[in-house]
């Protein structure tokens, strides 16, 4: 009998028993922020969708691989999920951050939004143009607000690597950024 | 933590000393206290953090119901993984890489042992064509003619 109230890590070992009723209900528990973060690295809601389903297909595949003494159950999706997200930023015909084209805004205070608007659209470019794996920490860190020790441990790597990986791409952020304002 | 490392810091890890590396937070929180430059830095430095920080992209309900609705109907058409796929997958790779050199050394001795059994009454035959080459000349050798 599955409660409301069971653990991801409760539910994982009934998952790799086979429960599809277990894997059902860890999957209603992280969908959203499995599509979100997957959606964040590829900015495309198409691929977003992929990325996740097949996560969540991996999970239920390799449920009796996951150690819970080694990770928790949300460190090892986001993993998944960013492998297979940077997997699928290299295949040819990728474009992150696909734009949805809003409506035009009629509101008073358009202009600032504009001006947001423009601010976002900048940073966007820049966190696409980054290496995958420096996104991948400013997603983990900033976006997500994971701590040093998890995102270090989403991306497989040591604290100290992590913290080496984010100063690289704050750094290249920033000077991309400035160099944006300066023209 | 000087001034210097401060700022340095500021820039690698962003503008929530609380969120720094353990080590560096209590040196930070000082070094904040006691230095108003500081706290204009940190304050110039959330300004990018929140730049950074983008809220999540919406996700509906729909569109989660929808994927929710795949993945259940996909996964129960799915196997999962077998029972030695799950031991291998258990170890680490240096153990599952000599756990495969023991196999294939094993397999190795056991081979040569097996074709030592089988192939074990070819030599008996020489051999006692030799005795009967030997037990020849014997007959020869005491063969009174032939001295």
């Amino acid at each position: 009998m599955i409660e409301a109230s069971d653990t991801d890590d409760e539910l994982m070992a009934r998952v790799a028993g086979g429960d599809a009723a277990a894997f059902d209900r860890l999957a209603a528990r992280h969908m959203r922020r499995a599509v979100a973060l997957a959606q964040r690295m590829t900015g495309n809601p198409s691929d977003a969708d992929e990325i996740a389903q097949e996560a969540f297909l991996r999970v239920w595949q390799h449920a009796g691989r996951w150690d819970g003494a080694r990770a928790a159950f949300t460190t090892w999706l986001y993993r998944i999920v960013m492998n297979l997200a940077i997997d699928r930023g290299r295949r040819p015909g990728w474009s992150p951050l696909e734009e949805a084209g809003d409506p035009p805004d009629e509101s008073p205070d358009a202009l600032t939004r504009i001006a947001e608007r423009q601010t976002a659209e900048r940073v966007n470019q820049a966190l696409a143009a980054l290496p995958d794996r420096q996104r991948a920490a400013v997603v983990l860190f900033h976006q997500e607000g994971l701590s040093l020790r998890q995102a270090a441990e989403v991306l497989t790597m040591s604290e100290s690597a992590f913290a080496s990986l984010l100063a690289r791409a704050r750094a290249a952020l920033k000077s991309a950024l400035t160099a944006a304002d300066a023209r | 933590m000087t001034d210097e490392d401060f700022l340095r810091h500021l820039d690698d890890y962003g503008a929530s000393p609380e969120r720094w590396p353990p080590e560096l937070r209590a040196a930070a929180d000082a070094a904040l206290a006691r230095s108003p430059a500081l706290r204009d830095a940190l304050e110039d430095a959330r300004s990018f953090d929140r730049l950074l920080a983008t809220p999540a992209p919406p996700v509906e309900d729909a569109r989660v119901d929808r994927l929710l609705a795949a993945v259940g109907k996909a996964a129960r058409g799915m196997p999962q993984d077998s029972i030695a796929v799950l031991l291998l997958g258990r170890m680490p790779r240096r153990t599952v890489a000599g756990f495969c050199v023991v196999l294939l050394a094993l397999g190795w001795l056991t081979g040569g042992w097996l074709s030592g059994q089988l192939a074990g009454p070819a030599p008996t035959a020489p051999r006692s064509q030799e005795l009967a080459l030997l037990n020849d000349e014997v007959v020869t050798l005491f063969d009174g003619d032939s001295r």
